[in-house]
């Protein structure tokens, strides 16, 4: 195994490979961008309130699903006495909070009005500037105290390339997964990118350690 | 001397053992007729606990002040204006916007779009640096271009209402004539205004009183003004006049005192000067904060306010200074452009509830399993013991955290798990080089000092991360993985440095 990972060749191919996907990726951002998943993205949020009774989430998806079953929908229990559930739709439709109303009067046995129990308003989407901005200097200076520590532990640069190297892969990985898989960014995007970050750097320094005899 | 190292071994894993009931199960006692955890519970960060969400809708939009700063009688009438027909401004400018455009209707109304969503963005941008200002963590603001509505999430705390409902004012604040009502500064005035505590004095029953300085610092232009304020509304005590307007005089330029004292020598004055002082008064959107004056010239470019203490506080005294602080955040910033209203703020719970995090907990522990078996699986009975040593410093990072108060959002939780890897990391340092034949006792504390010497300098890095992340950002979430960092680190060197010890020493054959 360790050989096939020596092997030049391999390497060659491999970091082909990666350039090819990280080109298809921004390629791809450009085009259609990121798919902001719905937590985040621009939408129409419904509140409403069933008094007396203790809501469940799982209850409103079943009904959520029937209305907007082509969408994920994001349901989110609000206030504090579990009455009062926030629906967010992507694409929403004049009648589909009358049908809402419907269901759920059906469901708890209420009679509901839209005027009363109900109210709806467009959110406009997070940029995902304001969510990755508050990380962008204490990742970046933590990352240049390290690469100069790196430079006096190990007397040289190869470490150093060597780790800022293995951070553009898979964070470049996480993000062509994003891109290219269409996978949504939402609430664990940060804190994975986070996570590989990190990670990055505890098994690479480890590594490192390891092979010096100093 | 067998029987004793056995006693040793058994002896560790009986304390592992006991930390683990301790961390993953609790301690009761009985309190009132029900069975409490004397463990104090985990404190959750926003992404796991739920949040304020608040929408602002545009009411109207409120008149540029750029021409604020002149102090001509022209002026006067202007601010009139601006106070009373804000709306008529509005339309005017509407009214010039369209003049200028083609005859094409359509670019009218984009040059008048193309400015309200700049305003809309600079109230987003305005916003978000008052949240900054306060300290508040892990907010979002975004804003509708369209409709210059504004969506703001913020963590649920006793503040979370007064900081609404300061950071959404208007924010224009104004050091005015008090008699012609000239305006003299403004915020853009302003580079940045701080607010402190100080305790001198006693009050009735001999408590210190503690008192709340807001001290305004002028940018460069702005100092220049303050100082030709000072000198301009400077005004002369008479000589023959009290003890405490002669101390008054020669106190010096700190108007910190001045101020405190001024209001007792204004008494005095009254009764012997012939002409009243020319007073400046500070306004914020056209609430009156204070009236004040100025005996003496003040170049310093700094002006010290005393705006409340603890005597006199009518409510709590930690509620005047969190008010004082959001003033400040207001003051220091340009004011909005337009004037919002609250349309809804409601507390939202977490997507992330209970059975989530309960997933991801499980999750986790699967990964620390699949670990450990690759351990035991590649060193036998040393990974054995690496294992059941790993599970003791886990049962310890998680009291450690508890008793900590640590604010575990959902990152930090994912980090814990981290926490466990580098631990291993250490483990299987030791484990390598204990692996060899026929070690002596001797090599095997020097495997044991250089395996120690080793995770150190891996746990370096680490010390920077978690510098960056606690002391640099204020944001909850990077706090999350430095504390737990940190804790992990450091409990990992100590536990890891007297567990493996007590170990290698109950199992040389020597």
């Amino acid at each position: 195994m360790k050989k096939i990972f020596n092997n030049e060749k391999f390497k060659i191919a491999a970091y082909g490979l990666l350039i090819v996907i990280f080109i298809a990726a921004i390629i791809v951002t450009i085009v259609k961008g990121i798919n902001v998943g719905i937590y985040y993205a621009e939408g129409t949020s419904i509140k409403f309130t069933v008094p007396g009774e203790d809501v469940s989430v799982n209850d409103i998806k079943v009904i959520a699903d029937e209305i907007w079953d082509d969408q994920y929908v994001l349901i989110e229990k609000v206030e504090l006495f579990n009455d009062s559930i926030s629906i967010k739709v992507h694409d929403y439709e004049d009648d589909d909070l009358q049908k809402l109303c419907d269901k759920l009067n059906e469901k708890y046995g209420k009679e509901l009005k839209i005027d009363e129990n109900f109210y709806s308003e467009h959110v406009s989407n997070v940029r995902l500037r304001t969510l990755i901005l508050p990380y962008i200097l204490p990742l970046g200076i933590s990352l240049l105290l390290i690469l100069g520590y790196y430079a006096i532990r190990y007397k040289g640069t190869k470490e150093m390339i060597g780790l800022i190297k293995y951070l553009v892969i898979f964070e470049g990985l996480l993000y062509s997964s994003l891109a290219l898989c269409r996978i949504p960014f939402g609430v664990f995007t940060m804190p994975v990118a986070l996570i590989i970050y990190l990670g990055v750097i505890i098994i690479y320094t480890a590594y490192n350690e390891n092979k010096t005899n100093a | 001397m067998k029987a004793q190292k056995i006693l040793n071994i058994l002896l560790m894993v009986l304390i592992i053992l006991l930390i683990s009931i301790i961390s993953f199960v609790g301690i009761f006692e009985q309190k009132q007729a029900k069975m409490a955890n004397l463990i104090p519970d985990y404190q959750l960060g926003i992404n796991l606990k739920g949040y304020r969400a608040i929408s602002l809708e545009v009411l109207n939009e409120v008149a540029s002040d750029e021409e604020d700063t002149n102090t001509t009688s022209e002026v006067v009438a202007e601010e009139t204006e601006n106070t009373t027909t804000e709306s008529s401004n509005e339309a005017a400018e509407n009214t010039t916007n369209e003049e200028n455009a083609t005859n094409e209707t359509n670019e009218t109304v984009t040059l008048a779009s193309v400015e309200d969503i700049s305003k809309y963005n600079k109230n987003a941008s305005i916003i978000r640096k008052r949240l900054k200002k306060l300290g508040v963590e892990d907010y979002t603001v975004t804003v509708d271009p369209n409709t210059g509505k504004i969506d703001i999430t913020l963590p649920e705390n006793k503040d979370t209402d007064t900081i609404i409902s300061d950071i959404t004012q208007v924010g224009k604040f104004k050091i005015i004539d008090s008699d012609s009502k000239d305006v003299l500064m403004t915020n853009k005035d302003i580079k940045s205004v701080d607010i402190t505590t100080e305790k001198h004095g006693t009050d009735a029953d001999g408590e210190p009183i503690t008192y709340i300085y807001m001290t305004i610092n002028f940018n460069l232009e702005g100092s220049s003004k303050f100082t030709n304020l000072t000198k301009n509304y400077q005004n002369i005590v008479p000589e023959n006049t009290s003890e405490e307007n002669t101390e008054n005089t020669a106190e010096g330029e700190n108007s910190e005192t001045q101020n405190s004292e001024e209001q007792a020598s204004e008494e005095n004055t009254v009764q012997e000067e012939t002409k009243t002082p020319t007073q400046v008064t500070l306004k914020i959107d056209d609430t009156d904060l204070m009236t004040t004056y100025f005996t003496t010239v003040n170049d310093t470019g700094s002006l010290s306010l005393t705006v409340g203490n603890s005597a006199s506080a009518v409510g709590d005294f930690e509620s005047m200074v969190v008010a004082a602080e959001n003033l400040a955040a207001i003051m220091e910033n340009d004011p909005l452009n337009h004037q919002y209203d609250v349309n809804t703020n409601i507390y939202v719970n977490t997507t992330l509830d209970s059975n989530k995090v309960k997933l991801i907990a499980c999750i986790e522990i699967a990964i620390a399993l699949l670990i450990a078996l690759v351990v035991i699986a590649k060193f036998r009975l040393n990974g054995l013991a690496a294992t059941i040593s790993s599970v003791g410093f886990i049962g310890l990072l998680l009291l450690a955290i508890r008793f900590g108060n640590v604010k575990l959002s959902l990152e930090g939780i994912f980090t814990i798990e981290l926490v466990y890897l580098l631990n291993m990391i250490y483990n299987l340092l030791l484990l390598k080089r204990l692996n060899k034949e026929n070690l002596t006792s001797k090599e095997r504390i020097m495997a044991y000092k250089e395996s120690m010497r080793k995770y150190l300098l891996i746990l370096v890095p680490i010390a920077i991360i978690v510098v960056a992340f606690t002391v640099i950002s204020s944001w909850g979430t990077l706090n999350s993985i430095g504390l737990v960092l940190f804790l992990g680190g450091a409990i990992s060197s100590a536990y890891n440095a007297i567990v493996s010890y007590v170990y290698i020493r109950s199992t040389n054959k020597q």
